[in-house]
């Protein structure tokens, strides 16, 4: 080899180097707050990408154990890059995970990609602390503490369906009010130092005088500083909430037509198609043709169902005052085997393979076997209140909506709640049976629940919960 | 003013009419619409699985009853042979409303027309293995064993495609799912059946000649 082509054979190996290096900064991803991810729950997940073309994001979760062997959960973010330093915050659901690996892939290569280990599948949820000393609250609590800096607070409900309380002491500087709502939305113990609420920004939102202000699923506390026990017991358990309310719906799978009917309509089939052919000739032969096809046309039109794959939505609403939290629930049910969509991102509310895609148009896929129902889960959001507690302790509708089979937990029942309208005379409140009970069983006393359609509205007593 | 209908479908009809075949279709009809009632589900929130045994049932009763009924084409007369052709086609093709309906129920991710095109294919094929079979059969002067022959065949079928891994003869497989292969294969059979029994034909004529 002469010096002109080891000087070839150098340049290539050197820009082989280059790109080596540069590649392991093209992209960043980050799942959970500060890279602490909650199995079970809704996780931010942040994405840095530095000069690469746009391309997509693909997270498999494998829920997989010895017996059913692998299960996997894949989550497919699109991911919009181009020329600079481009960020990208979306929630994803992740399940305890066996394995979980990443990649990236823009211009029809992967450019990054990266695994999280099985000891990081910690379903103890998170205690946030915005502050210039979070040693304090790590020491009071003894639980999964992350630091984070109030810039990085997100402001969806989603986010924080993994974290038990977040704690603002000002020192930290202050998270945005839509943020620290977020996590009240979602059920979070928001706790604010005397020194956060000097701030009077935080004041108007929260008040002044009561240690503990409910809102939505979560609450303020603005008394003296939590112990464990204390956050768990002040929160709200919506794992549960939402466990009993899946579990009171469901398709039912359809049958349109009886043993009975099909048993005489099959008998009496046969008996003209004999008789028919008795006849014999150019009138049997058309006599048979007629039935063959009116049966046909009877056959397939009677007993199919609506639609081979059957969707059912209905959503919960649990929240105090003008604030809920509020996810959907999609049950459904497929009748041959094969891959079910539903148009929205979700969860399986049972270990399930399938695939989470985010972007547009978002959509959730699961593959069932036939005759096989399965519930989706969406993630969780703010949304505005339709049922509330009046000062007198009784329900009173605060969105434009008439709500139905109203129910004071330990009290007195409604037939409905109108907004604008006084309450009907109260009765007693009737049994209830099944999945319903046990929702009710679950809510504290003097919580109030009512139905719209298939939505079911919680108004959560005020209380002081530990 | 009566329409007069060609001489092979008159013949058809007429197999239907009398003899054996009317009883034989009546059993087969019978059968299936029992299947049918016995697996339909008998209270609502039941899945309905009822098109899995129904279409499985219906295949074999299909090749049972062609591979029978083909083993007597070589001794009849042309004519006869088609008719009993004619009549068998019908036959099968009358089992196929009562299992559309239990397909409309179960919803299988089997598409409905698949029945509808696999199953006069079929018939024909197995018609004709049956014919090549009668005529092994007699130059073998082993006619005392033809009742045996048409399940041993069926029997025969499934080990093969079970030992191959594919869906090629086995009629309980073929009924589940699209087998292009399987339509291939009963369609090669038909029109070398066809053929063969027409040279068959032409050598008795000859011979009788």
């Amino acid at each position: 080899m002469n010096g002109r082509a080891w000087l070839v054979v150098v340049l290539v190996a050197s820009l082989h180097v280059v790109h080596g290096q540069n590649a392991g900064r093209l992209a960043e991803v980050e799942v959970g707050f500060r890279g602490a991810p909650v199995a079970d729950a809704w996780n931010p997940l942040r994405v840095t990408v530095r000069d690469v073309g746009s391309g997509r994001l693909t997270l498999v979760a494998d829920q997989g154990n010895l017996r059913d062997g692998e299960i996997p959960w894949t989550m497919v973010v699109p991911v919009s890059g181009g020329a600079g330093v481009r960020v990208l915050e979306v929630d994803v659901f992740l399940p305890a995970w066996r394995s979980l690996v990443w990649s990236l892939e823009a211009g029809g290569s992967i450019v990054a990609s990266g695994a999280l280990p099985r000891e990081a599948a910690d379903r103890r949820r998170l205690d946030l602390v915005v502050s210039a000393g979070p040693g304090v609250v790590a020491e009071r609590l003894a639980g999964r503490v992350v630091d984070v800096p109030a810039a990085l607070l997100p402001a969806r409900a989603a986010a924080y369906d993994g974290v038990r309380s977040l704690w603002i002491d000002g020192s930290g500087g202050m998270p945005a009010t839509a943020a620290i709502t977020a996590a009240a939305a979602a059920g979070a113990v928001v706790v604010l130092s005397d020194e956060a609420l000097r701030d009077p920004v935080v004041v108007e939102l929260v008040g002044e005088g009561a240690a503990w202000v409910p809102i939505a699923a979560g609450g303020w506390w603005l008394g003296a500083p939590p112990d464990g026990a204390q956050l768990e017991s002040a929160r709200v358990d919506l794992g549960a909430y939402l466990a009993a309310f899946a579990a009171a719906g469901g398709v039912v799978a359809p049958r349109t037509v009886s043993v009975a009917a099909v048993m005489v309509t099959a008998s009496a089939y046969v008996l003209l198609v004999m008789l028919a052919w008795r006849v014999g000739g150019a009138p049997g032969l058309l006599t048979w043709s007629v039935l063959v096809l009116g049966a046909s046309l009877l056959a397939w039109g009677a007993p199919r169902p609506s639609s081979p794959t059957l969707i059912e939505s209905r959503a919960l609403h649990v929240g105090v005052g003008d604030l809920a939290w509020r996810t959907e629930v999609h049950d459904l049910l497929t009748l041959p085997a094969g891959v079910v969509e539903v148009a929205r991102v979700a969860r399986p509310a049972t270990t399930t393979a399938g695939e989470q895609r985010l972007g547009t148009p978002p959509g959730t896929t699961l593959t069932l076997p036939r005759w096989r129902g399965a519930s989706l889960v969406e993630s969780p959001r703010a949304a505005p209140a339709l049922l509330a507690l009046g000062a007198d302790g009784q329900p009173v509708a605060v969105g434009g909506r008439v709500l139905s089979d109203v129910r004071v937990v330990g009290g007195p029942a409604w037939r409905e709640v109108a907004p604008g309208r006084e309450l009907g005379p109260a009765s007693e409140a009737a049994a209830l049976g099944g999945d319903a009970a046990a929702f009710e069983a679950l809510l504290p006393p003097g919580s109030a629940w009512a139905r719209d359609g298939a939505d079911w509205h919680v108004a959560l007593a005020p209380e002081v919960r530990w | 003013m009566t329409m007069r209908l060609p001489n092979v479908l008159e013949e058809g009809l007429e197999r239907l009419r009398s003899g054996d075949l009317p009883q034989f279709g009546l059993l087969v009809l019978a059968l299936l619409a029992a299947t049918l009632v016995v697996t339909w589900p008998a209270r609502p929130g039941l899945p309905n699985e009822s098109w899995y045994t129904v279409s499985q049932t219906r295949s074999v009763l299909v090749a049972l009853l062609a591979l029978g009924y083909g083993m007597g084409l070589p001794l009849a007369s042309p004519l006869q042979a088609a008719g009993t052709v004619v009549a068998v086609s019908l036959l099968t093709i009358t089992m196929l409303p009562l299992e559309l309906v239990a397909h409309a129920g179960s919803a299988p991710a089997t598409p409905a027309w698949w029945a509808w095109l696999a199953t006069p294919v079929a018939t024909a094929g197995y018609l004709a293995l049956g014919g090549l079979l009668g005529i092994v059969v007699r130059r073998l002067r082993l006619t005392a064993l033809a009742p045996l022959l048409a399940p041993a065949v069926l029997v025969g079928a499934v080990a093969i495609d079970v030992r191959l891994g594919v869906t090629l003869l086995n009629p309980l497989t073929a009924a589940l799912q699209v087998a292009p292969g399987h339509l291939a294969f009963h369609g090669a059979a038909a029109f070398l059946g066809a053929a063969a029994l027409a040279w068959a034909a032409r050598r008795r004529g000859e011979g009788d000649a």
